[in-house]
């Protein structure tokens, strides 16, 4: 199926008889993204399903608003990352338990997540991966899984390149070391 | 700097991390993308819905401007009301309660005390062999006792007989006329009869 471009679709959308066709469009181009990047942050399927309809509503809450100084694709990643800091914040002060405690929810529910389909090695890495700091989680998700460039990263984030590459490094010499130890 | 660059820069330090697959091992349940969209369309349309500010209903006159005080008097009164439950009841009691009364009344029965006689058997049987034994030595003495009072009434009635004079007794028999009637032949013979021979000579 051919990708429809993003001008085409702002293009529909700021016509409103063509609005519904031009976010039918959309969600098709980025539905799957949009839905991986979330998962690899919040782990549970269902928690990812709230979260990406509530991105997607958004999107066309505010599409309408959208001004194309950034791509139409880090603009929705952008909504995306915040809905899931926002969300694994909440569960931080609702359960009043700190950043670690999350992580390990996290873990918890990875180990029991029927919809997890890896082998061991797969299953180590996404183990590892719940050890980093919540920024640098998605830092390396983004670099690593969704292989964005650091300029796309900067641009969904708000992060200086520079600052998004030490992180990155420093996230990836620690799950190196992780897979090593523990192999 | 490309992508490429970028990605060779961490693959030379961690080989590796750079050798595992680049894929998300989690699923999803099956037709997930396929209902997706309707359902972000269905959510996007109760939203509008929700944030429509006339839906068709309407309130009565001055409803708002009054709501503030009816929902204060309506905290009055509940306090009130909650003020007479001041009395509260032990955790369960009404529960408990209904079990409690059929115990005493239906199923309760007068219990007797019932007190042992004999704390055990051989109280028991050590108490009759002991009645017994003074039953049959009380009846033993009684037959003892009635005996000697035979005999002693015998030789009492023996003595009479030796302290009486053969005189009287003669003369008794005269006078009942019995003597007198008998010839002297019967005479002879009960004197013979009721005297031994020693009696007869030491009296005569």
């Amino acid at each position: 199926m051919k990708q429809v471009e993003d001008a085409e679709i702002l293009q529909k959308f700021g016509i409103e008889k063509t609005r519904n066709e031009a976010f039918n469009l959309l969600i098709t181009k980025y539905q799957q993204k949009i839905y991986w990047h979330v998962r690899r942050l919040v782990i549970d399927h269902d928690d990812a399903d709230d979260l990406v309809q509530e991105t997607f509503v958004k999107v066309w809450k505010n599409l309408a608003n959208f001004r194309s100084d950034s791509q139409l694709y880090t603009w929705i990643y952008r909504i995306a990352t915040n809905e899931s800091i926002t969300f694994l914040n909440k569960k931080k002060l609702k359960n009043n338990i700190s950043l670690d405690d999350v992580s390990s929810e996290l873990a918890d529910s990875l180990a029991s997540s029927s919809y997890f389909d890896g082998d061991k090695a797969q299953r180590k890495l996404q183990e590892a991966i719940l050890t980093l700091p919540e920024k640098q989680r998605i830092i390396f998700n983004m670099k690593y899984f969704d292989d964005m460039k650091y300029d796309e990263i900067s641009e969904v984030l708000g992060t200086s390149v520079g600052a998004l590459k030490a992180s990155f490094h420093i996230a990836v010499k620690k799950i190196e070391s992780i897979l090593i130890n523990n192999d | 700097m490309n992508k490429r660059e970028e990605n060779m820069e961490w693959e030379l330090e961690a080989p590796y991390l750079a050798s595992l697959p680049r894929t998300t091992p989690f699923s999803v349940p099956d037709d997930y993308f396929k209902h997706f969209q309707s359902q972000v369309e269905s959510v996007i349309f109760l939203n509008g819905l929700a944030e429509k500010e006339d839906l068709g209903f309407s309130v009565p006159t001055g409803y708002f401007e009054d709501l503030t005080s009816a929902i204060q008097s309506r905290i009055t009164v509940d306090s009130f009301a909650n003020r007479e439950a001041a009395f509260t009841t032990p955790d369960n009691y009404f529960e408990k309660l209904n079990a409690a009364i059929l115990s005493k009344t239906i199923s309760d029965k007068p219990k007797t005390k019932i007190r042992r006689l004999w704390g055990s058997d051989f109280m028991k049987y050590a108490s009759a062999a002991c009645f017994i034994i003074l039953a049959a030595t009380g009846l033993y003495l009684n037959q003892q006792n009635n005996l000697k009072l035979e005999r002693s009434a015998e030789l009492v009635s023996e003595q009479m007989l030796y302290d009486i004079d053969e005189n009287v007794i003669i003369e008794h028999l005269n006078e009942t006329q019995t003597a007198s009637n008998l010839s002297n032949a019967e005479m002879e013979s009960y004197i013979l009869e009721n005297y031994t021979s020693n009696d007869i000579s030491t009296n005569l």
